[in-house]
């Protein structure tokens, strides 16, 4: 047998050359070479980490010649890459497709739950289902090199998944969207077809939020907390229409017309209209807005109390606003984005009641009634 | 016996349909008119390609030259180059890895990985592998390319002395020019790269791949007309020639996109 490369005749039967060690035997060895286009990230970025690349792999050689966790050697890195990366893919990536596609498949199910249900209390079991079922397709990756290793190995390998994958991935996405999508739960919001006690709603946030607001924008915003005489306001947050923007004046006459700019604003626009108010003029800082807060009826129409109150929660500063509200969530047959028409109709059967009715002695937005 | 009309009708195949195989020039059945299908015919079409600027078809070719059989160190070679030439050097090197663990240390080989790593960026490995391709047992024009495309990035003059070398080893023709003039390109040197385009037109005047790297050397050294003039030659030569068409293309677009620049500049200065 002639050596392809060194030209050297070996003896019949032989795998290997004598002299220079090449293969003799070409027996499924793979002849398609890997393309470019075969992957989904361009060669630009793959070249550029390739360095980092080899000096890994150079480097995870290393560890597993030395290491005492010898059960770890003959893993399937890009394997367990896949699995991360999304669960499943690592499964059709050696050979499993139909297990593959399943586990990514109820992944996905379980992701659009936890976020469908996010911060309410169904919430975090969903996370924690989310994340688990992570988890244990990653662990089923591992299961071969698992195999020989003993309990408290293994049970330190599947805690060190778990703390990664929650502190690597699903913790990052989650402080990303909360500050992308926030959800806002309204409770006891001026009742209107928009919005109701008991919604969830999406709103802007921090990074999403605009750089200046309008007029009639319905926004959530932060409330402080205050104390006047025997009762209390807590602090939180609550969704309310913006009446006036920085530099507006903003006025209140007969205890119950408001203007801005000297412009009387129609009754439907604005946050409240069947309490008395105090009667005021107030001029807008560069970084204020003006916002008639709802949880203001359960003050009854008490002057004093309103007096303090409007200048307590319906100046707002810019930071205080966390954002436009965009999208009901919950409940399910409400679904869908937040018509800011709606919030103008007073007709619903919530806002009539409201508006012939007293107010419910509960405490609104953290405020007791006096 | 009856010859009716249609007695010549060939309505079932009389014969199964016999290709030219390793095997069968082995065994000596061999008739006239069946198709060839040998590992040397393939790496001969998979050469023309490459001479020809069709890569993509090149590496097909080499690969079914491996098909046929799989210890032909030449296709492996072709592969590797032809993936270095389509910029995939990732892969490039990924290849020549896996290819030299079957021949080690196969000079032809280590010089294709060398310009893998050199384009990736790993100077060192690069290095390392031209060291072992020159020191390898055999000598070809490709090693000494190789070698120069990596000294072209620190050592012109040395760069120089190894395509001379190249051009000096036996077997050395037009398509080793062009080789020369495309890595001077990529290194950006297009006054090297011109004057071996234009050595490799001398010698190959009816190949079109020649006339391209010759417009392409022209364009870069900032000739717009000359390059359309070289592109214009090219495509009389053949056509249908893909690179010629695209190179061609690429020539107008960029007459375009300078004109409308010229006339913004105009715009805006008036």
């Amino acid at each position: 047998m002639e050596c392809p490369n060194c030209t050297f005749n070996n003896i019949p039967g032989m795998r290997g050359c004598v002299r220079c060690q090449s293969r003799l035997d070409f027996a499924g060895v793979e002849i398609v070479p890997p393309r470019a286009k075969d992957t989904f990230i361009p060669a630009s970025i793959r070249e550029s980490f390739y360095l980092y690349r080899v000096r890994w792999a150079n480097a995870s050689r290393k560890v597993h010649a030395t290491s005492r966790a010898t059960f770890l050697s003959g893993m399937n890195t890009r394997a367990l890459v896949r699995s991360v990366t999304v669960p499943g893919w690592g499964h059709r990536y050696i050979g499993y497709p139909i297990f593959g596609w399943s586990a990514t498949l109820i992944w996905i199910v379980l992701l659009a739950f936890a976020l469908y249900l996010r911060g309410g209390n169904g919430g975090w079991p969903a996370y924690f289902f989310v994340a688990g079922w992570h988890v244990f397709v990653i662990t089923l990756i591992l299961s071969r090199q698992l195999r020989s290793a003993t309990f408290p190995q293994r049970i330190g390998v599947g805690i060190g998944i778990n703390i990664l994958v929650n502190a690597l991935l699903y913790i990052p996405a989650g402080a990303v969207l909360n500050r992308v999508i926030p959800p806002f739960f309204a409770y006891n919001v001026r009742p209107s077809p928009a919005i109701r006690t008991g919604d969830v709603l999406l709103t802007q946030g921090p990074w999403t939020r605009p750089a200046r607001y309008q007029r009639g924008d319905l926004v959530q915003y932060r409330v402080p907390q205050f104390t006047i005489g025997y009762n209390y306001g807590l602090a939180g947050f609550v969704a309310d229409r913006i009446v006036a923007v920085p530099g507006d004046t903003f006025k209140i006459k007969m205890q119950r017309d408001m203007y801005v700019n000297g412009d009387l604003i129609p009754e439907n626009k604005r946050s409240l209209n069947w309490v008395p108010l105090p009667n005021m003029s107030i001029t807008l800082g560069p970084d204020e807005y003006f916002i008639v807060p709802s949880a203001f009826h359960t003050f009854n129409g008490n002057l004093s109390f309103s007096n303090v109150v409007v200048n307590s929660y319906g100046k707002v500063k810019y930071d205080d606003i966390v954002g436009k509200v965009l999208w009901r969530i919950r409940p399910f047959h409400r679904f869908g984005p937040v018509n800011i028409e709606q919030c103008d109709a007073t007709a619903s059967p919530d806002a009539q009641s409201a508006t012939t009715t007293a107010p419910e002695t509960v405490p609104v937005n953290g405020v007791p009634t006096p | 016996m009856n010859e009716g009309r249609f007695s010549r009708l060939e309505l079932t195949p009389t014969k199964e349909v016999q290709e030219i195989t390793d095997e069968s020039i082995r065994s000596g059945k061999l008739e006239a008119g069946t198709p060839i299908r040998t590992a040397d015919h393939f790496i001969a079409s998979a050469h023309a390609a490459r001479c020809n600027g069709d890569f993509e078809r090149a590496l097909e070719a080499y690969t079914r030259a491996l098909r046929e059989d799989r210890a032909r160190i030449a296709a492996w070679v072709g592969q590797v180059h032809v993936l270095v030439e389509l910029d995939e050097n990732a892969e490039a090197r990924l290849w020549s890895d896996k290819a030299l663990e079957l021949f080690k240390n196969n000079g032809e080989l280590l010089a294709g990985k060398s310009r893998a790593c050199h384009r990736i960026g790993d100077a060192q490995g690069a290095a390392a592998c031209s060291d072992a391709s020159i020191q390898a047992i055999g000598s070809s024009s490709m090693r000494w390319i190789s070698r120069g495309e990596i000294m072209l990035a620190t050592a012109d003059k040395r760069a120089r002395d190894c395509f001379e070398r190249a051009l000096i080893e036996p077997g050395s023709d037009w398509f080793d020019r062009v080789q020369i003039a495309r890595v001077c390109l990529y290194a950006h040197k297009p006054g090297p790269a011109l004057e071996f385009a234009m050595l490799a037109q001398g010698l190959a005047p009816t190949h079109p791949f020649a006339w391209i790297t010759l417009a392409r050397a022209h364009s870069a050294t900032g000739n717009g007309p000359k390059a359309e003039e070289c592109c214009r030659r090219a495509l009389e030569l053949n056509p249908q020639h893909e690179a010629a068409k695209r190179f061609h293309c690429e020539l107008t677009n960029a007459r375009r996109a300078s004109r409308i620049l010229r006339r913004l500049k105009g715009w805006i200065t008036r």
